[in-house]
Parts: C-alpha cells; structure tokens; sequence
C-alpha cells in the first residue's frame, strides 16, 4: 500500500492543520521531535523525506487521545498502523524492547505449539473444561517469568484474582494451554501476516472447545478482539464481554459485594479500557463498591486519562520514563497510596518506572485488589 | 538461563533441549564428548516440535 492509499483510507485528508493532535499527544509532550500532524503533512505533501522511514513511526502509543479531540475524526492511530504495516513489508522495524523477548514468543505461537501455561489456575481456583463461558487469560504466564525476580512482581496476581472473582459469581470458566497471545502486539509492530495467524488460532480454538462468550480480564485482548479480529476472521460469532462489566452487573443486582478494607487508591484508566473501549464506569463502580476504600481520581482522568508510556514492547526510551514518573506523580498529588491499573502491561510499565522514584506508592492490579475484598477471601 | 527453560516450558518445548556446560579452551576432548553426548540425547527426542515442515509430496 502506498502512502496515497494510506491518507485516502484513514481520509487524512480531512486534516486541517489545527495541531490538536500534536498539543495532545503525550509524546510531543517530551519529545517535540515527535509530531503527528506533521507527519500527516509529510504524507500529504509527498515531500522528499520518505514518513516509511521516520523513526517516528515507531514512537507513537497508539493512545487515540489525538483522534478523540480531532475536529476532523482522523483516525491516527490507524493511519500509523498502516505507516508500520507498509514499513515492516518494507524490513523496517521499530525497537524492541525486552530483548524482543515478548515478539519471540508471538511468533513461536504462530506455529504447531502443544503450551503448558495453566498450572496456575488449578491451585488459584475451579476451572472446567467444556462450557458457554471462555476466560482469555491472556499473556500473564510469560510476563511472569520475565518479571517475577527481575522486579519481584507477581504478574500472575491478576489472573489468579479473576479466576476467584468469576467462581465468586458462579463462573467456572474455560481455559486452555492452546491459547495464543491475541497479536495486538504484532499488529501495531505492522506484522499484520502473523496477528492474523494469532487471531484465527485463537477463535478457532475457542470454537472448538464449545464456548460462546469470551470473558477478558486484559484490554488489549478484549479491544482487539472487538476491533481488529473482525478484519482477519470470518464469522466470528462469539459473545465479547469485559470482565468488569460482568462484575459490575452483579453488584449492582447485589450477587456480589466485598468485604471491609482499607485505603487510599486511585485508578489508571489503560488507553484500550478507557478512552479505546469506553469501559470508564464499571472499573469505578467495582472499586467504590469496596467498603472503607476511598476512591480519588488523578488530574488526568477517564477519557483523559494519561497513557503509560510504553506500547507492543517497542521504543520504551527515557520518553517513556518521563511520561510514567509524570503519572505516578499524578497518582501522589492526588493523595493516593495505591494506584490500581486494569491492565497488565500498564502495571509493568508504571512499576518499571516507581523502581526509580522516591514516592510513597504503591501499584496494584485491579483483580487483585477485588480478589483480596471477596467475602469468601 | 532459567528464563529460557521457563518460557520453553510454557510454549511446551522439551527442556532437554537447552544445555549450558563451561568448557575451558585447553578442554578440546570434553568439548567433542559433551557435544557428541548431547548431539545423541536431542537425536532421541526428534525433530524440535516448532520446527514440523510438511515432507515434501
């Protein structure tokens, strides 16, 4: 695809050069280098400098606040999606972070692979082998190894805590070995050939163990399964819920309440649970559900909720550290002693960054937080 | 190294398969035992299950 079909798919034409999106992306913020409306302007004017081989390309979280304030509902983050997926026909590639480690593995799911990674969810709770109800636990095992003694972070605490919320409402899900990670990290590296392996792998594998709705604790599997599988997979036909719309339900017809705790917490909105999927409520209502929890909210919240720097285990540069120290110090302004996150990576991303700041704070998993203030717990 | 066995536990490859042994530079006949022996072991466990090709019709 050329750079012509690239602005005529996303209708980049419509920018107006307002710089709306510039003024409010988190990484113009640190590194003015970085400029999406320029590099819809360098694509529109075909100037000589070619955007496919900017570094740039590879700098952008994908967060969507600059097409939520767009006037002209540029999709931008699309726009780079298909900048990266030309690049990468093209044998470019952003950074890796982590040894390219997280890539390794995405592709090695592309193959044949017979996995072991649900050990965990027999000793953390009761899970069944055929059923209407698929858990899609996600890439947890695997942050787990790479993170439990390099950090001493127990990435696992999330799934373990949704498995015993979901028993908690009656729920004895299915999980399986054959899982593959859902590709939302190749996608926005521009692999879009091996996303679409990952994506069929997986809903056919959901299909064929029976189940019908698929339940996500993560939201990057659950915004990409509604956004993107679409594109690759026919006939899906699987009911997509997340996991605190579920939970949410259930307080509110009061088959689920927690127990007494205490704290101070405030919540990070992830990009693809707040502004991306518009799960902005549930999260809160779960939390204030909580007894004794008092729940405050950041300067940037909700739709305008700050991303945590870092996206698809690519370009994590000091730009990415700054972005993080400025919302952890968000969290401390706030007078929050815990900052919960919904999402996995997020939580990574946000303690890679505390290990390096003198703050009293702490940061928790959401799961994990209502998993502890379960009345059977 | 512990990584490396931990993940290819996960994606369910033999760990058999990954060996780490220190050979000093004057260790030539070590050297050829341990890579013999363990040229025999990975003979036993077959071809690497990541690696299945379609044999050619």
């Amino acid at each position: 695809m050329n750079l012509s079909d690239i602005v005529n798919n996303t209708k980049a034409f419509y920018c107006l050069d307002c710089g709306i999106c510039t003024g409010s992306c988190p990484v113009s913020r640190v590194t003015p280098d970085f400029s999406p409306r320029l590099m819809v302007e360098k694509c529109l004017m075909d100037e000589e400098e070619n955007p496919l081989e900017d570094v740039n390309v590879w700098s952008c979280l994908s967060c969507g606040q600059c097409s939520r304030r767009c006037p002209s509902n540029i999709d931008y983050p699309q726009f780079v999606r298909m900048l990266r997926e030309e690049a990468h026909r093209r044998g470019k590639g952003g950074i890796p972070a982590h040894r390219e480690l997280f890539q390794t593995i995405m592709r090695l799911q592309t193959l044949d692979v017979k996995q072991n990674k649900t050990d965990w969810a027999r000793e953390a709770g009761r899970i069944s082998e055929t059923g209407d109800t698929y858990y899609f636990v996600g890439c947890s095992p695997f942050f787990d190894v790479e993170f439990r003694d390099d950090w001493q972070l127990d990435a696992m605490e999330g799934p373990r805590g949704v498995l015993k919320l979901m028993n908690a409402v009656g729920i004895e899900p299915v999980i399986s070995d054959d899982e593959r990670c859902c590709g939302h990290d190749l996608m926005w590296n521009g692999d879009t050939e091996n996303f679409a392996k990952l994506a069929r792998a997986n809903v056919e594998l959901i299909k064929s163990l029976g189940c019908k709705r698929v339940v996500f604790q993560c939201p990057e599997g659950y915004l990409t399964f509604k956004e993107h599988y679409p594109e690759v997979v026919d006939n899906m036909d699987l009911d997509l819920v997340h996991l605190y719309d579920l939970l949410a339900d259930h307080v509110k017809s009061e088959s689920l309440s927690f127990r007494e705790r205490e704290g101070v917490v405030t919540y990070h909105d992830p990009c693809r649970l707040g502004r991306q999927a518009g799960i902005l409520d549930a999260p809160r209502d779960l939390i204030r559900s909580i007894p004794g929890i008092v729940l405050k909210e950041m300067e940037h919240n909700r739709e305008n909720g700050l991303c945590c720097g870092t996206n698809a285990w690519m370009s994590c540069s000091s730009c990415s550290k700054e972005i993080q120290k400025n919302r952890l110090n968000e969290a401390v302004a706030a007078g929050a002693q815990t900052l919960v996150t919904a999402c996995p990576k997020c939580r990574l991303h946000l303690s890679c960054a505390l290990r390096d700041m003198d703050v009293d704070l702490k940061i928790q998993d959401m799961n994990d937080l209502l998993a502890q203030a379960l009345d059977q717990a | 190294m512990d990584k490396t066995r931990e993940i290819m536990r996960l994606l369910g490859v033999e760990e058999a398969r990954l060996r780490r042994e220190w050979i000093s530079a004057s260790e030539g006949n070590r050297f050829a035992a341990v890579v013999a022996e363990f040229t025999e072991e990975i003979r036993k466990l077959g071809r690497n299950p990541l690696t299945k090709r379609e044999t050619a019709a």
